[in-house]
């Protein structure tokens, strides 16, 4: 009797673990995060805009994934080979699936490749993929599809053709422009592809379970992920929280798990808590610049003088700017921020800012100088007219901020001019029709060219309408080179002769970007080029 | 009547279209390419892509045509910045948020707004005239995001009260407990304005001889107010009743933006500034459509309530 009820109270010990355990086993995790702005589409092919791009980055697997240190990792590829001539590159699939279970092939690689450059797409980034053979032809009404030349070899294989050599390819190759479409369900929903997720299929670490626009976004772990069982979070809530005030709060309340872009009076908060370990911080650098433009080709001929643009760059207190006013970022002495590589190397670790050598010239002898040279009589008062972006209170801050530099260490006048708004200003930018403005410039892809070309003679991008052919042969060079060393003197060079020599613009500030997440969140990464936060690694410590 | 209606409808739709044709050409001089806003420019081919997309390429008076021509088939064409989605389609999402969020302050707002000025009167020159009085010039002066942004800081992830957010899975009948902090925001400025007007009109009304015969009469306070002094007393408020609906009813873009709500009033700010011409069109298309709407159906209104108006208005 007493070894039955023995029996019969570990049977029922025994039962109450196991339902224990399944009760208890592997609660759903859930991450909320919160963005500024509604996506503007899904559809990986036609936009580039930073929210868009983290979905579409969480959702898909391309054939390749940034990885911590910004090192491009095997994704939807498993390995990857450039010919001899850096002209052609070659994928190896792995065999993954839809979240229909659609096995991805290589063919679904050629639909986006050419449906990117298809005019009637109309994708904003094709020009960034003009180097594939037949993009720009077919984007211009001048080609076809077929001859986009990308080729899927067999269903595992796709191949990539070039114009020129391009050694950063496999940087492009994580834009996702170059994500697999599916060919039928493209064509089924037409120009609405991309606005409704219930028309998609994902290959990627997440699904998109809804989209309330306005409101929020809800992914769901991919169970059909080809690499699932390393997703440990269940479900991601993003809120779109157009209200920084609003984010700030909701973080600080931990209704949010992940802030990014915090304001400078809100950061000091988040600092005391980061360093004891109560939150979890990423604060890095990310590539971008904010400089003042001189119009090289000033109507009233000051600005096209190297002497005079010398004199209002070294004006500025770069330090003074970055502590006082900005309240953040570094100042800047190049062009090319931190965090970008040449290769496999660094860039900035190799080349050193170049205007620093030039910190201690007297600003005001310059100007002495530029003004005889352009046979301007110096005793007479300058007057310069600075752009201001919009008529923001931060803008105006700054635009007060340089006007008085100017003002107290070359003994100019400075009048201020505020644009309309941003796309007021832009068009004023984009025409030359200014004298000086401060304006800003954010990688597409990890590798110094990026910035590098900007100052080429008839860019687009050039701000300050800068054209001299010595830097025009570097760049061109540095463009088609493969040796990474030799490539590395070619843009010092060319680096040297924009800020220091000629002095076409005057680099401001670098900005670090950081992140401020919950102590127990891990794993998460945030990095220029990739989503704004990858949680295909992110876990929650349970302690 | 009949008549007068139907005059009151003609006015609507040449209204709208002095609007639309407006708004059509002050658009597009607007300076700043809508293809080419952003800080970095397309490639001349792709810009060239987008531009024939939109029609953009043909000039002003061909696109008013085609416009037109499509609006005539309530086709309002598809958003320049939302890939995909026609305006119609983004109309239909989220104008139900700001009705409803509006609905609810301007309800909230008359019936508070209503039982304080009527107190007000006839407490008048006590305190509760004072504190009526003293909350209409709060209202009236007190800006509501900043409201907002107290109501937010203080009771928002407290009690019931979440920060953020709108029920989205039955749009006009769950999620009360979201609406509460943007709906008592967005009401403050009625409750105050309805108050005040009220409160005067009533004071006009309350000496009146036929209020002293009621009272004679032996009527109680309650009938008086129901039979005698609210008729008499509300036509002000439904002067400023009917273009306040409309105001409120498309959206406030501060409110919205504070609460995240994904209505109508926050999406037209986005629109200019992003110069999304299709939505620009449609939103002040349909805000004055809704505007002149409430108008005419103020007068229709008024006309039922006071028949002086209705003669005056269309003499025999």
């Amino acid at each position: 009797m007493r070894n039955r009820i023995f029996v019969l109270v570990l049977v029922v010990l025994f039962a109450f673990t196991v339902l224990g355990q399944a009760g208890s086993a592997a609660p759903s995790v859930t991450i909320r995060v919160a963005v500024p702005t509604d996506p503007e589409s899904f559809d990986s092919s036609k936009r580039a805009e930073e929210v868009g791009n983290t979905i579409i980055q969480e959702t898909q697997e391309g054939l390749v994934r940034l990885g911590p240190g910004l090192k491009i990792m095997p994704a939807g590829a498993t390995k990857w080979e450039v010919s001899k001539d850096g002209l052609t590159w070659t994928f190896h699939l792995r065999n993954y699936t839809y979240s229909d279970g659609v096995k991805v092939k290589a063919a679904d690689y050629v639909y986006a490749a050419q449906r990117l450059f298809d005019p009637a797409t109309t994708a904003d980034s094709a020009g960034i993929f003009y180097c594939i053979k037949g993009g720009e032809a077919y984007n211009s009404n001048k080609g076809t599809a077929a001859g986009v030349d990308v080729k899927a070899l067999d269903d595992n294989t796709v191949q990539y053709h070039l114009n020129q050599p391009v050694p950063y390819f496999d940087q492009l190759a994580n834009f996702i422009c170059l994500l697999p479409l599916r060919k039928e369900l493209v064509e089924k929903a037409g120009s609405t592809y991309g606005s409704d997720p219930k028309q998609m299929v994902f290959c990627g670490p997440f699904v998109v379970d809804q989209w309330i626009r306005g409101s929020k976004i809800i992914l769901k772990k991919n169970p059909k992920f080809w690499d699932a069982k390393r997703v440990k979070i269940d479900e991601v809530i993003v809120n779109i929280v157009p209200e920084q005030a609003t984010m700030e709060q909701l973080f600080a309340s931990k209704q949010i798990d992940v802030i990014q872009n915090v304001r400078a009076e809100f950061a000091a908060q988040l600092k005391g808590k980061a360093k004891s370990g109560e939150l979890g911080s990423i604060v890095a650098y990310y590539p971008r610049i904010r400089y003042i433009a001189f119009n090289n080709k000033d109507k009233t001929k000051l600005f096209t003088n190297a002497k005079v643009r010398q004199a209002f760059s070294l004006a500025i207190d770069r330090e003074s700017f970055t502590k006082n006013i900005l309240k953040m970022d570094v100042p800047a002495y190049g062009f090319v921020p931190y965090g970008l590589s040449n290769g496999n190397q660094l860039f900035r670790t190799s080349v050193p800012e170049p205007l620093k050598a030039l910190k201690n010239e007297d600003p005001k002898k310059l100007l002495q100088q530029g003004l005889k040279e352009l046979r301007m009589d110096p005793t007479q008062p300058v007057e310069v007219t600075f752009l201001q972006r919009n008529s923001s209170a931060t803008e105006r801050l700054y635009g007060e901020f340089y006007q008085d530099q100017w003002q107290k260490r070359l003994g100019v006048k400075v009048k201020l001019d505020v644009a309309l708004d941003i796309p007021t200003f832009n068009q004023s930018i984009h025409k030359g029709e200014f004298q000086v403005a401060s304006t800003g410039w954010g990688a597409d892809y990890n590798d110094p060219m990026t910035f590098m070309e900007l100052g080429l003679s008839g860019s687009p991008n050039n701000a300050s309408f800068f054209s001299n052919t010595e830097y025009d042969k570097l760049v061109q060079q540095a463009m088609v080179m493969s040796d990474m060393k030799k490539r590395l003197e070619l843009f010092k060079k060319a680096e040297k002769i924009f800020v220091v020599d000629e002095a076409a613009i005057a680099p401001l500030s670098f900005t670090i970007r950081s992140v401020y997440f919950n102590g127990k969140l891990k794993g998460l990464l945030s990095q220029a080029g990739g989503p704004i936060f990858e949680l295909r690694d992110a876990y929650m410590a349970t302690k | 009547m009949l008549r007068f209606i139907l005059q009151r409808f003609g006015y609507l739709v040449l209204t709208l279209w002095v609007i639309a044709t407006a708004t059509f050409f002050l658009m597009n001089t607007l300076p700043g390419d809508p293809v080419q806003t952003g800080t970095k420019l397309l490639p001349e081919q792709v810009a060239q892509n987008l531009r024939a997309k939109w029609g953009l390429d043909k000039p002003v008076i061909v696109r008013y045509g085609i416009y037109f021509k499509n609006l005539l088939h309530g086709n309002l064409g598809e958003s320049m910045k939302t890939v995909g989605v026609t305006a119609n389609q983004i109309i239909k999402e989220r104008f139900p948020v700001s009705a409803r969020l509006g609905l609810q302050a301007i309800l909230t707002g008359l019936i508070i707004g209503l039982v304080l000025g009527i107190l007000a009167a006839f407490k008048r020159n006590t305190w509760v005239d004072y504190l009526v009085i003293f909350i209409a010039i709060m209202g009236v002066s007190v800006p509501s995001f900043v409201l907002a942004a107290l109501l937010q800081r203080f009771l928002g992830g407290h009690f019931i009260f979440p920060i953020i957010g709108w029920p989205s899975d039955n749009v006009w009948f769950s999620g009360w407990e979201y609406t509460i902090l943007p709906t008592l925001a967005l009401s403050f400025w009625s409750i105050a304005t309805y108050s005040r007007y009220m409160r005067t009109s009533v004071l006009e009304v309350i000496n009146s001889d036929y209020i002293l015969t009621a009272k004679a009469k032996g009527l109680s306070n309650f009938q008086i107010i129901r039979n005698h002094i609210l008729r008499n007393s509300i036509t002000p408020i439904i002067s400023i009743f009917a273009p306040s609906l409309a105001a409120v009813v498309t959206g406030s873009f501060v409110i919205e933006t504070i609460f995240c709500l994904p209505g109508l009033g926050m999406y037209f700010v986005q629109s200019i500034a992003g110069r999304d011409f299709i939505m620009i069109m449609a939103t002040t298309i349909f805000f004055s459509f809704l505007f002149i709407l409430s108008i005419v159906l103020m007068d229709i209104v008024y006309g039922l309530i006071d028949p002086r108006i209705r003669t005056t208005e269309t003499p025999k």
